[in-house]
């Protein structure tokens, strides 16, 4: 393996490196080319000052807040049954469904023919005037 | 980090000691990840949800990564819901608004001008972190801030060992970059 790569995978698994968490092959030769390499000395040291810098004072909390606090000591199981919102979801899409499958347009009139209109006035077939007469008296 | 046997969070009482334990720990993981303004809703919420579910909880993980799990949920639909809401009022700016005066712990060893340069050093670690992708912000959190062992730190963000492992080096490359510019 090139020296390149062997820097190249040394930044790759640095984390791995330092946390000891490499096979034991690969721990000693990426420790041996470390020890060649001024580069990845270097690297090394860089993210142990990381490591410094993360461990330094931040805006870390003295104490929990206290908000958290006093929502933790108020949690009751009364409060936080938990609303299950699958079941409330699938009942909502349920009754959509129902609504939508059960909805007919409203029904159209039967057509009127002269049959339906005969019977519906109570006339015989011989009462009715023929096929094309037209009233003309106004 | 300390594991706690797991019988222990399913009674009420048992659940609101371990969640006061670690309520500090929970508080610094959302005010990473989201901000010092969020981070109060929702470690509320996360434990809210965790003390509902809690009878769910089975031990196959330690109880603080599988209430961090449900933080981190929580915490990356925050910024997924900041992110669309920047996107829909364009503002592009990164408000660190509070966040850019944290309050540090005084300590009377620092001189001043000391405790203004730990405070910058500060300020210039989280905007390295805030900028970072969200799988590696959260790996780095967890397992570099926070000291959870990168196991923990999969079960909790469920995903593998390597793929923890990937982010940090990733993250931790990008910080070193962030840092070796800036300081």
């Amino acid at each position: 393996m090139k020296p390149s790569n062997l820097c190249e995978q040394f930044a790759e698994k640095l984390p791995q490196f330092r946390a000891g968490a490499l096979a034991q092959e690969l721990a000693k030769s990426l420790e041996a080319h470390k020890e060649s390499c001024p580069d990845c000395t270097l690297l090394l040291k860089k993210d142990e000052a990381l490591d410094g810098l993360i461990a330094l004072p931040s805006e870390l909390p003295a104490e929990p807040k206290s908000a958290i606090v006093d929502h933790i000591e108020s949690l009751s199981e009364s409060e936080t049954t938990p609303i299950p919102w699958l079941w409330v979801g699938v009942l909502s899409a349920l009754v959509l469904f129902t609504v939508i499958a059960s909805w007919r347009p409203a029904k159209a009139p039967p057509k009127q023919t002269r049959k339906t209109w005969r019977q519906e006035k109570g006339l015989s077939k011989e009462d009715m005037p023929k096929e094309g007469y037209r009233d003309t008296r106004g | 980090m300390e594991a706690k046997d797991h019988t222990d969070i399913r009674s009420s009482e048992g659940f609101r000691s371990f969640a006061l334990e670690k309520s500090d720990a929970l508080y610094r993981i959302a005010s990473r990840m989201v901000d010092r303004q969020g981070a109060d809703d929702l470690v509320q919420e996360a434990l809210t949800r965790a003390f509902a579910s809690r009878s769910q909880f089975r031990g196959e993980s330690a109880p603080f990564s599988w209430l961090c799990g449900i933080l981190m949920n929580l915490c990356r639909a925050e910024l997924r819901r900041r992110r669309v809401k920047s996107w829909f009022s364009l503002n592009w700016f990164v408000d660190f608004g509070e966040d850019a005066a944290p309050e540090m712990e005084s300590r009377t060893t620092q001189s001043p001008i000391e405790q203004l340069e730990a405070r910058e050093r500060d300020r210039l670690l989280r905007e390295a972190v805030a900028t970072l992708p969200e799988k590696q912000k959260a790996a780095l959190i967890l397992v570099s801030f926070e000291g959870m062992s990168v196991r923990d730190a999969a079960l909790c963000l469920e995903t593998s060992e390597d793929a923890i492992w990937k982010s940090l080096s990733r993250g931790r490359a990008a910080l070193r970059r962030t840092l070796d510019e800036a300081l």
